[in-house]
């Protein structure tokens, strides 16, 4: 059973990475659960509850997504700007976690109201420790706004 | 001399030239036609002077005959032959009546002398006024020898009169025996104004004179004067001299033919030059006239040259300083019209010609922009692509160590950590390189900076560092403010201090003194807006206590990848002070080292100090 409302949303399209994030939030000692998708179609598809994702209770809407920027098909930027367009959804808490430090990157994504910008550390301690600031903050201080299914 | 003239305009010099050649011409003119006036004129003159003696002389010749035939007439006169053939008080009274007779008619007959056959004299009256007194006759009587001649004698002074003697024969009527002679003494005394009419007659205020051709007595007409000073005896022949008061006069004389007498006719040179002279002044007069008009053509001449001259000039001065779209009309079809066409086209062609290069200099701006774009594509792909397996590399050898570590033997965990180890400096080397590269290519707008502010936030960034070596870092406040930029500058100022605590002995405690000096000169030239000349220069001193630099060295370690020690004795990629030396040049400083092996090392960063109006330009580039 999947507690509703503690769902993370990780939109990673590197397996890597996708492993790394995991084991840090299991080191960090974070339960909520992790669903990954590899591409900007399928988090549109999760966030919309559509086609694999229709079942929401399996996949609820996630409390936060951690949305990577270069992915196949539809860019992390793509999803951010059309999640920000859907009345139901739109305060919905979106972090950017990337590799870029690329600055048109970073201001477009503040641009289309990224609520976070944060940059994949190399290190894994790092890694940790970052994933153990969002916990902190996003997870346990950070009020949320009301988001409901479109 | 030669630099005044060349620097005188095309116009003056026209004007210079075409004056001058105007006065020689005129000059030159002159003096010919004046000189063969003059040589015309004197001939002219010689050649009337000669004919008119030459005429008058005939004149005096017929006159002489004539005065002899009347001379002969009165010698007829039947009183005279009477007192001659039988002398005596009754035929004395009767001669001396009819010669009386003949005074009347005639008051140039000063005295009349009658000789018998022997020439003896017999009879003497005196006219009119004075008689010729002691005077003799006795040459005259021998000259008259024949039947029908007669004889005039030489000219004689008495007193201011001049005399002659005409002698004839007296002899019988109808037969033709002698019975004595007669002379008539006659005066030359024509009155002054008589005298000046012949001269008018003759022309050129010439003057008659006539006198004996042995030269003893001379009149001029009136009365008796000196002798020309001139050969009498030479005639047909112009001669000269100078008369006092009156300059050189021209003179002619002629001998009179059966008479002991000869003419001369003279005028003054200057009477004869007087119209040359006229026209040389008229000439002179002209001259300047003359002059004008050449000075004035020869300014309407260069001004038609100089003119469209001078306009080409300032169109080609336009199209030197780039403005191309000067025209010039000159319509005009002699060589400057062709100069323009020449002109024109050359300027159409370089304005092509420019804007050609503008549009390849445009196109290769393009292109690259668009290799710079891609360059820096490539760099984020870099960091971005192989960041992504460096965390796989680092995370996963890292989740090795930790979750499976104990299952693993010592060279199973040494063999883990040195994956980790070298994907960590792979890290560190992929963020220098951007950072190299930002720092290469990014366009930085200069600004004030805060230097104290710049070193708070690279200590506060290197806090790790400073902390685990403990290192004691003392900034001498205050620091002033440079022109800069700030980003790039924190970037030069944080490798700075990164190698003074790095490059020091493990043993040793890392000691970082940092001070600003302000210098007066030349900051250096970066390629950067900012390579200023002069003013005053603001150098930062970053000394350590380190291990120190060689000579040899100074240079080298400012280039990347130039590492002196090995990763193992002092980590690091080699690139941190080659973005100190690349940043300092693109701000427009410069970055140097004084240091020696084992004394420490004085890095020192300079810049333009920044001036209070810099506050308002300070921009911030965003990149870095």
């Amino acid at each position: 059973m999947i507690r509703n409302g503690s769902t993370i949303l990780l939109v990673e399209d590197s397996p890597d990475d996708v492993l790394l994030v995991r084991r840090a939030f299991q080191k960090a000692g974070i339960e909520n659960p992790i669903v990954a998708v590899e591409n900007g179609d399928e988090a549109l598809a999760y966030l919309n509850g559509t086609g694999l994702y229709a079942d929401r209770q399996k996949y609820p809407l996630p409390t936060l997504t951690l949305l990577d920027l270069k992915l196949p098909r539809r860019s992390g930027l793509e999803v951010l700007a059309w999640v920000r367009q859907h009345s139901g959804i739109k305060r919905m808490p979106i972090i950017v976690l990337t590799s870029s430090r690329d600055e048109d990157d970073i201001n477009r994504a503040y641009d289309l109201g990224a609520n976070s910008y944060l940059v994949k550390p190399v290190a894994f301690d790092d890694l940790l420790r970052l994933v153990r600031s969002l916990e902190g903050y996003w997870l346990s201080l950070n009020v949320r706004p009301d988001v409901s299914a479109a | 001399m030669r630099a005044l003239w060349s620097g005188l305009s095309i116009q003056r010099k026209n004007s210079v030239l075409i004056g001058g050649l105007v006065l020689v011409v005129a000059a030159t003119y002159s003096s010919a036609a004046y000189d063969g006036m003059r040589r015309t004129m004197l001939a002219t003159a010689g050649e009337r002077l000669r004919s008119v003696t030459d005429q008058l002389a005939g004149l005096l010749q017929n006159s002489s005959k004539q005065l002899i035939t009347l001379t002969r007439t009165t010698a007829a006169d039947t009183g005279v032959r009477a007192f001659l053939r039988s002398p005596g008080t009754r035929t004395r009274e009767r001669a001396t009546a009819a010669l009386r007779r003949i005074a009347d008619q005639t008051k140039q007959v000063a005295e009349v002398r009658l000789w018998d056959a022997h020439r003896r004299r017999v009879f003497n009256v005196v006219l009119n006024g004075p008689g010729a007194g002691e005077l003799a006759d006795t040459t005259v009587l021998l000259g008259a020898s024949g039947p029908d001649s007669g004889a005039i004698g030489r000219f004689r002074a008495v007193g201011d009169s001049v005399l002659f003697p005409v002698a004839v024969l007296v002899v019988d009527r109808g037969g033709g025996r002698l019975l004595g002679y007669m002379t008539e003494w006659r005066r030359v005394n024509s009155t002054p104004r008589a005298r000046d009419q012949t001269n008018r007659l003759i022309g050129s205020k010439s003057t008659l004179y006539m006198g004996n051709l042995a030269g003893d007595v001379w009149t001029d007409l009136t009365r008796a004067v000196p002798r020309p000073p001139v050969d009498v005896q030479e005639a047909h022949t112009l001669q000269r001299y100078e008369r006092a008061g009156v300059g050189t006069m021209l003179v002619a004389a002629s001998p009179v033919a059966g008479t002991p007498w000869a003419v001369v006719v003279e005028f003054p040179r200057s009477e004869v030059l007087a119209p040359a002279r006229t026209f040389l002044r008229r000439l002179a007069l002209i001259a300047p006239g003359l002059l004008l008009v050449g000075l004035f053509g020869a300014w309407l001449l260069s001004r038609g040259i100089t003119a469209p001259l001078s306009r080409l000039t300032g169109a080609a001065e336009a199209i030197a300083a780039g403005d191309y779209s000067r025209r010039i009309e000159l319509d005009r079809r002699d060589e400057l019209g062709r100069l323009e066409q020449a002109f024109t086209t050359m300027a159409a062609n370089v304005r092509e010609a420019q804007r050609k290069l503008e549009d390849k200099v445009r196109e290769r701006t393009v292109e690259l922009e668009d290799r710079n774009e891609e360059l820096e594509a490539f760099g984020y792909t870099i960091s971005h692509d192989l960041r992504a397996p460096l965390r796989a590399m680092f995370g996963f050898s890292q989740a090795l160590l930790e979750d499976y570590g104990d299952r693993l033997d010592d060279k199973g965990r040494e063999y883990a950590q040195r994956v980790v180890t070298g994907a960590q400096s792979m890290d560190l080397l992929i963020r220098d390189l951007l950072a190299y590269s930002r720092v290469s290519r990014a366009e930085l707008k200069l600004g004030r900076v805060d230097l104290s502010r710049v070193l708070r936030e690279a200590t506060t960034q290197l806090q790790v560092e400073v902390r685990s070596r403990g290192a004691r870092v003392r900034v001498e406040e205050p620091l002033p403010a440079v022109l800069g930029h700030e980003a790039t500058l924190g970037q030069v100022v944080a490798n700075l201090l990164s190698n003074g605590i790095k490059f020091v002995p493990p043993d040793r405690t890392p000691e970082l003194r940092i001070r600003a000096e302000l210098r007066e000169g030349k900051a250096g030239g970066g390629d950067a807006g900012g390579g200023t000349d002069g003013g005053w220069h603001l150098r930062l001193w970053v000394e350590d206590n380190g291990i120190g630099i060689a000579t040899e060295h100074h240079e080298r370690i400012f280039r990347v990848f130039e590492r002196l020690h090995s990763t193992e004795a002092y980590p690091g990629t080699g690139i941190g002070l080659a973005i100190v030396r690349k940043g300092m040049e693109r701000m427009g400083g410069r970055a140097g080292v004084e240091s020696r092996p084992g004394e420490g090392s004085r890095f020192w960063i300079e810049l333009p100090a920044a001036e209070q109006t810099h506050d308002q330009e300070r921009q911030y580039d965003s990149a870095g």
